[in-house]
């Protein structure tokens, strides 16, 4: 222990010549990124202590400056500023930088904000309302109390976006142009990814109208069309061109698509699986997908009293919940129980609050014709209680569903556990309508002829390449969860995989591409700023760890309610197709933000430069943090205060 | 120097009421004291509260223990607590009450015994519960007009000045106390 | 401005007129009623100055003492085992040489659990190097409390003001509130002459080996020494200014006394009572109070009560194993008086744990003392109880 002296009083005498034998002038290391490395303190005054007596000061106070005691030379681990990333960026299929915007927000940078939030994604209105926000399960703040509402954040960030005024046209860059063929989340993000990246895009539609699955499959009471209406403007209002009313590889052959560079496959899944049950051909039977389209449309179809949606995923809710809103009482079938169901948590909640009867572990056996009533009797005694409408009612062509109870066996290849029938348990359900929800496949006849499959899917690489040259694919034809957020993200690792192969094909990029990199934390998805090379948000030192929960200092965090969306109430929501889900006002998004830990990135908190004892952090004139390590001893406290695992300790000398 | 005790129960407002008596007297150029039995206080329990007063310094600094006057907030303690111990011969005994002082015949006997239902007012002004009504500011009118020792007028003002909860209805039942006090045989009262 | 206050609000007034800049305290009876005012003042803006709450009254003093290093001016106030548990840091505030103002209620030490007054808790700190006031009424806390801060930062050491619990804590009298304005004059903003800066960065409280400890100390002690000086100094500005003044002592009636009690606290009061009648009925008493026990007022008391031919001391509090703690001191301090001019001194224990002095207890004490004088005796005890049942 060299510097272990007694420093106080003349008597042992620490003269302040002893400052003069450590080398002049005061390394500073340990400096954030970014702002250029100010001299820290100037040379310390050092001032006599005039009031002497005795040969000692007044009190027990060191008669030379404390500076003279180098105490960084005690060190052997070292603190330094070490960003990382936050767990709901990794979460989130459209790699958002969630954390970053959040971060902004509490700054009451809003504008700056949504701008950050419009670099990864192109549609936030509609995720903040439809997507079922994975980035929330992660949130290290659920631990502590309740996750963030991000996507009610988002929701807020995304309607202010739409509520400015229009961008400018993205200035085209490069010769090439690419087709994107189909309108949904991943043709319009790869479109707009490549418009902000400098290409010429033309999106084709077989639809009147462009929007895919937001505008023919989502009900509007979950997304309001005036919303998608509005996101379409500012992808237009970027320069991309869209032909709608065009079915390719239809009376548009694939061929003509030659005159594009590129051609980005986008045209979802809309053939209905079917029940695989006998008298599924009845008229009464229908693809709930189809039902969905012709609401969407403006149509409201007479679908009876009695309607019984097949399947537990979020189309079946979907189904059940418009079928609620055209007057119909549902009942949801579906195999295994409540805890097997895919559909979202959420959307169960609002169908169970709406009104929809569940029927768990029960399978179809029979759609049963009105010609063929085993159950004679029992469909006298329904009868019997109909009212004036029975006339109207007995025109309908389906008796009911006759189904069986389930028991759940051996898992599967899902892992989840098999389904099996209950021998001997078949009991029917009065039905008008029944509705398949059981899962939809792509169309392969409207496909280019060669493309590789991957089962039912198109096979592609990270970046959406389908091995066929020009041809990329995502959305709901590659192999992943088929929801709008996976979507967004595919069209935008497709638009960078485009723009990478066309700079590649040009000559003008080399192929050593580290797609690492570009992701939020190992498994998250890929960053368009990262690929663009020019973050707004300052990180130091970043590192691509995602922060786990035991690097949060919940010390330094106070309990906060989460702000529930606002719903409808529930008379008002049946009424029609009105939103439900009310969102949040703006000022309640800023106090969320305000909930978010930051996870992994310093946001100037200060905790750092209150809890060193040695004074040995400072604040820089650009707000960031230096640590002067001729002070600083490596006790670690910093960092193990540091609320949001925003630095780390590491070995002196390596 | 003239030495008083209040008696009340916990939450009553004893200790109060003896400090806005201070605050009166002290406006009419006396010397006071005020300071409550010291110990611990619980709600509902018997508390006793002092006051003392003289036109020239006050330098007795003990309890007080023969006292010149009571009051007694609550008419339930005259039979809980003995409260006349001490109380000097002819002294006075200010009773929250709806019985009239003849319904005290044997303090009657050896003190100037006056009553007043200052319950059934305060609970009138919205003072307190029904259950447990806060009479000091009504006692203390009712004091003023049997006693003599300070005016009206001086309790309402420094109810002004120290009550700032619900401060006219506090003045308005000292008024009407005074107004209502009763003392045996008609005796001369001072408002 | 006069108004009818509790003693426990008169030392909250005086915190506010004094300005104090931080204020840092753990509630305890009978004191709370002080930081439960002063916490409203700073919630109110009253008072400008940052409330820390603590967890303990350790903790409390560690925040004074830190604010206070950095140059502000800082208050606390406590009461019996909070005081205890701070014993530590009141050696730290005092050989930290840092003008920390603290009211003190004394209240007696548990077991057996009491909240009432006696003056063992403060007494018990008498060698911290704390400065200790003992103030009679209410308007002699509001003018010590503003005083202190005064006193505190002219000598550099920390200043107790003590107070008995509920004769003064809790008793409402007519306090002279004075102006801000006045007061503002009497006491400007602290000017610290050493404080924490970090343009130049020293260490305080640093390890001081033998060749220098005893140095600090002889520091302190001058320090303590010139703090009577400076307080008649300040009592002097005071008085000029507000028309009040109290001493370090004060003699009462002492001309040509056979008899004079030595008193501190509010039993001053009543002793004066006792006083005052006993003169009327021609006996030859009177009274010396001590307000300032630290530093000791060695030579005055000497002068007050040399030739006296008997001193009556009474003593709130004991010190188990010898006698009151006052009598105690005045002892050793009349000890170097020539044997001709040295009183006899009859040491009375009264009133511990809050027991009741009522002008007979007093009347007592004298009876007593006038025997013994009468007959020449000296006392037959050091410590002699009165008030005790049998």
């Amino acid at each position: 222990m060299p510097d272990d002296r007694p420093i106080a009083g003349p008597a042992r005498g620490v003269s302040p010549a002893a400052a003069s034998t450590t080398p002049g002038g005061r390394p500073v290391a340990g400096t954030v990124q970014g702002a250029p490395r100010a001299a820290v303190q100037a040379t310390p005054v050092e001032r006599p202590i005039a009031d002497t007596v005795h040969g000692v000061p007044p009190v027990a106070v060191s008669t030379t400056t404390t500076l003279v005691n180098r105490t960084g030379s005690w060190k052997y681990i070292r603190p330094v500023y070490q960003d990382k990333v936050a767990p709901c960026n990794q979460g989130c299929p459209v790699g958002i930088d969630i954390e970053g915007y959040m971060n902004l927000l509490r700054e009451g940078r809003t504008q700056e904000a949504i701008e950050l939030l419009l670099r990864e994604n192109p549609l936030p209105a509609v995720t903040g309302r439809v997507c079922y926000h994975p980035c929330e399960d992660g949130c290290n703040r659920r631990g502590f109390d309740d996750a963030v509402a991000i996507h009610a954040v988002e929701r807020v960030l995304g309607d202010l976006a739409l509520a400015s005024p229009l961008p400018p046209p993205a200035p085209r860059t490069w010769p090439e142009t690419v087709a994107v063929v189909g309108s949904g989340p991943a043709g319009l993000a790869c479109a707009y990814h490549l418009a902000r990246l400098g290409y010429g895009v033309t999106v084709y539609e077989s639809e009147l109208e462009p929007g895919g699955v937001l505008r023919y499959g989502i009900p509007e009471y979950r997304l309001p069309k005036q919303v998608l209406a509005r996101e379409l403007e500012r992808i237009r209002a970027l320069g991309v061109s869209f032909r709608c009313g065009v079915q390719v590889g239809g009376e548009l052959p694939w061929s003509a698509l030659a005159e594009h560079h590129a051609v980005f496959l986008a045209t979802g899944v809309h053939r209905s699986r079917p029940l695989g049950v006998p008298g599924e051909e009845l008229p009464g039977v229908r693809a709930g997908l189809d039902l969905l389209s012709e609401v969407n449309h403006g149509l409201r179809p007479e679908l009876g009293r009695c309607v019984v949606v097949v399947g537990g995923g979020n189309t079946a809710m979907d189904c059940a919940r418009t079928a609620v809103r055209l007057g119909a009482e549902v009942t949801v079938l579906y195999r295994r129980s409540r805890a097997e169901m895919p559909a979202n948590e959420e959307e169960v909640f609002e169908a169970l609050r709406e009104g929809v009867h569940f029927e768990f572990l029960a399978a179809p056996v029979e759609v049963m014709g009105e010609e063929r009533r085993p159950e004679e009797e029992a469909l006298e005694a329904i009868r019997a209680s109909f009212d004036e409408e029975d006339a109207r009612r007995s025109a309908l062509r389906l008796a009911g569903l006759r189904c069986t109870r389930m028991a759940l066996g051996e898992p599967d290849a899902s892992g989840r556990r098999r389904p099996v029938p209950i021998p001997g348990s078949e009991f029917l359900v009065p039905a008008d309508t029944v509705l398949c929800a059981v899962g939809e496949e792509a169309d392969a006849d409207a496909l280019p002829e060669g493309l590789p499959r991957d089962g039912g899917a198109v096979a592609v690489d990270a970046l959406g390449s389908t091995g066929l040259p020009t041809f990329f694919a995502g959305g709901d034809l590659v192999d992943q969860p088929h929801t709008v957020a996976y979507a967004i993200g595919s069209g935008k690792r497709a638009a960078l995989g485009i723009d990478r192969w066309l700079r590649i094909r040009a000559g003008e990029l080399g192929d050593g591409t580290d797609l690492a990199e570009l992701r939020y934390g190992p498994a998250g998805n890929v960053s368009m700023t990262r690929w663009r090379g020019d973050d707004p948000v300052q990180r130091v030192a970043p590192l691509n760890e995602v922060v786990t929960p035991e690097r949060i200092n919940t010390d330094h965090f106070r309990h906060a309610e989460r702000h529930a969306d606002r719903q409808h109430p529930l008379e008002q929501a049946l009424g029609g197709f009105d939103e439900v889900n009310q969102g949040l006002a703006p000022e309640e998004a800023l106090a969320e933000s305000r909930r978010c830990f930051n996870c992994g990135v310093c946001n100037a908190c200060e905790l750092c430069l209150i809890f060193c004892h040695d004074i040995a952090i400072r604040r820089r004139g650009d707000g960031r943090f230096e640590i002067d390590y001729e002070y600083c001893k490596g006790c670690g406290v910093c960092s193990a205060e540091c609320p949001r695992g925003a630095m780390a300790m590491t070995r002196e000398g390596l | 120097m003239r030495e008083l005790r209040i008696h009340g129960r916990g939450g009553q407002g004893a200790v109060v009421a003896s400090k806005l008596l201070a605050a009166a007297l002290f406006r009419e150029g006396k010397s006071v004291q005020a300071f409550p039995a010291f110990g611990v206080e619980r709600r509902g329990a018997p508390v006793t509260a002092f006051l003392r007063l003289s036109d020239g310094p006050i330098l007795l600094r003990c309890e007080v223990t023969h006292p010149d006057d009571l009051i007694v907030l609550d008419p339930t303690l005259v039979q809980a607590v003995d409260v006349t111990a001490g109380l000097k011969p002819g002294g006075s005994i200010l009773i929250c009450s709806e019985r009239d002082p003849a319904g005290y015949p044997e303090l009657a006997a050896r003190f100037r015994v006056a009553t007043v239902d200052a319950g059934d007012i305060a609970q009138r002004h919205g003072l307190g519960s029904r259950t447990q009504p806060i009479v000091n500011t009504a006692i203390l009118g009712a004091f003023a007009a049997f006693s003599g020792l300070v005016s009206l007028e001086s309790i309402c003002a420094a109810i002004a000045e120290d009550v700032s909860y619900r401060t006219e209805a506090n003045i308005a039942a000292a008024r009407e106390a005074a107004a209502a006090v009763k003392s045996l045989n008609g005796e001369a009262l001072h408002a | 401005m006069k108004k009818v206050i509790v003693g426990n609000h008169a030392v909250s007034w005086g915190v506010q007129l004094a300005r104090a800049e931080v204020i840092s305290a753990y509630p305890i009876t009978p004191q709370t009623q002080i930081v439960e005012e002063l916490s409203e003042m700073c919630a109110d803006g009253r008072l400008p100055a940052r409330f820390i709450k603590v967890e303990s009254e350790h903790s409390a003093m560690a925040a004074c003492i830190g604010a206070s290093v950095a140059g502000v001016r800082t208050f606390t106030a406590t009461s019996s085992q909070g005081l205890l548990l701070m014993h530590e840091m009141l050696h730290y505030a005092a050989g930290g040489r840092l003008p920390v103002v603290m009211a003190d209620i004394n209240r007696a030490v548990a077991p057996g659990w009491n909240i009432w007054t006696d003056q063992n808790d403060s007494l018990s700190q008498r060698d911290t190097g704390w400065i200790q006031l003992y103030c009679e009424n209410n308007q002699e806390v509001l003018d010590t409390t503003v005083q202190s801060f005064k006193l505190a930062e002219a000598v550099d050491l920390p200043v107790m003001l003590v107070l008995d619990a509920f004769y003064l804590s809790h008793t409402s009298e007519p306090v002279d509130i004075p102006d801000q304005a006045d007061v503002d004059t009497f006491l400007p903003k602290r000017e610290a002459r050493l404080k924490l800066d970090v343009n130049d960065p020293r260490a305080f409280g640093a390890l001081s080996p033998p060749d220098m400890y005893m140095e600090l100390r002889l520091r302190q002690q001058e320090a303590m020494e010139q703090a009577l000086e400076v307080f008649d100094a300040v009592e002097a500005e005071w008085g000029e200014r507000f028309g009040r003044r109290y001493g370090a002592i004060e003699p009462y009636r002492t001309e040509d006394a056979e008899i004079v009690l030595v008193t501190s606290g509010t039993v001053t009061s009543t002793a004066r009572y006792v006083v005052d009648e006993r003169r009327a009925r021609g006996e030859k008493v009177g009274l010396v109070k001590i307000k300032m026990f630290r530093p000791f007022p060695t030579a005055r008391l000497r002068r007050a009560l040399a030739g006296i031919p008997r001193v009556a001391v009474l003593d709130r509090n004991l010190s188990p194993g010898r006698s009151g703690i006052f009598a105690e001191e005045l002892r050793a301090a009349l000890y170097d008086l020539e044997p001709a001019r040295r009183p006899g001194l009859d040491g009375y224990v009264i009133g511990l744990g809050g027991r009741d002095v009522t002008p007979d207890t007093i009347g007592e004490c004298l009876d007593r003392s006038r025997a013994a004088l009468a007959a020449g005796r000296a006392p037959e005890r050091e410590d002699l109880w009165v008030g005790v049942k049998p």
